[in-house]
């Protein structure tokens, strides 16, 4: 499945879609993306690298979609058993629509288990939270812990989410078949996100302790890694 | 997200449906200032009953605003309580153990 939105005219994807005999969706139930575009899929199926190739043909080059074109090819190139590939900007994350859809697509086609759905989307839902706003954004999260501080906090996010500096940084979302399930990662293009507390993290005393969402994505995966430049998040989900 | 509130006696009950999700900061602090703000309608109430029944999914920044609320609410003397939560919330408030410091109603 191949997602594409953040500026990409639709006629271009339909005009993909039919030359190439994929199926697309607009997800129309759905609100746009903050930018206004609709987000569309592609379901393409194990022909991922080849719809993203051909893509060039018809002007759409990998990543032309995408803020963070490289990380998109290097993606693509190096993965096996890609099942997933989505690059588009931090503001189009902070809505999160496109996990929603990519669970789905995901438990539809059969690679993830109706079981999983939940822990699923929540462990990426908070992965894409981190690299959103700890990472792109820019943002410390210690004034959300603060009631009186809170209001800043949700100012300061609205106001990085209107600026195109910080709000078109890329994410990448991969989702790949490997021997035990599923392998999810997430990278963000700029930032680091926090030294997270041991996963997974106690809460014994203090449930304002930051590091709650690394704490719910180490009950909801198998595994969660974590890289040595902290801009990328692995997590291994048994399915 | 969505929320409406009403007063029963001294309780102040909150209604809260749909996605709860780091993606609805706005919405929690309309809704933090609806209930803490100056210009809030909503006095003298001793407990804040969050229902929970209609919430689809819930993520930490979610379980973050209930914890913003006890704080507040610790202030003025009310308590705070979650109920009712569907099976996948209640395992997310036992994984953060909510349990130690939330009275939770099934």
């Amino acid at each position: 499945m191949l997602l594409v939105g953040d500026g990409v005219p639709v006629e271009t994807v339909e005009t993909i879609a039919r030359r190439l005999n994929v199926r697309m969706r607009t997800d129309s139930q759905r609100p746009p993306a903050p930018d206004g575009t609709p987000v569309v899929t592609l379901a393409c199926g194990d022909r991922l690298a080849e719809v993203i190739s051909a893509g060039a043909a018809f002007g759409l080059e990998p990543g032309i979609s995408a803020p963070w074109p490289e990380r998109l090819r290097d993606v693509i190139a190096a993965a096996d058993n890609l099942l997933f590939a989505w690059c588009i900007t931090s503001s189009t994350g902070y809505s999160t629509p496109v996990v929603d859809a990519m669970t789905q697509h995901l438990t539809e086609t059969g690679a993830l288990p109706e079981d999983l759905m939940w822990g699923f989307r929540l462990a990426i839902t908070e992965a894409i939270a981190n690299a959103c706003i700890h990472g792109n954004m820019e943002i410390d999260g210690e004034d959300r812990l603060h009631p009186e501080r809170f209001i800043k906090f949700v100012e300061l996010v609205e106001g990085r989410l209107a600026d195109p500096a910080y709000a078109r940084r890329g994410l990448m979302l991969s989702v790949r078949r490997v021997d035990v399930g599923l392998h999810a990662e997430v990278w963000q293009e700029t930032g680091q996100m926090p030294v997270p507390p041991p996963i997974p993290a106690r809460l014994e005393e203090n449930q304002m302790a930051a590091g709650r969402g690394f704490a719910l994505m180490g009950a909801s995966a198998l595994r969660v890694e974590i890289s040595e430049d902290r801009k990328r998040v692995g997590l291994v989900f048994a399915a | 997200m969505n929320y409406s509130s009403t007063m029963n006696g001294d309780q102040l009950v909150i209604n809260l449906s749909e996605e709860v999700t780091f993606a609805h900061n706005r919405k929690f602090k309309e809704m933090i200032e609806s209930i803490f703000g100056q210009e809030s309608k909503f006095k003298g109430f001793r407990q804040i009953i969050f229902d929970l029944s209609k919430v689809t999914f819930i993520d930490s920044a979610g379980l973050g605003i209930f914890i913003l609320v006890k704080d507040r609410s610790d202030k003025v003397g009310a308590k705070v309580v979650l109920r009712k939560p569907p099976t996948e919330v209640r395992k997310m408030l036992d994984v953060a153990r909510f349990g130690k410091v939330f009275t939770i109603e099934d």
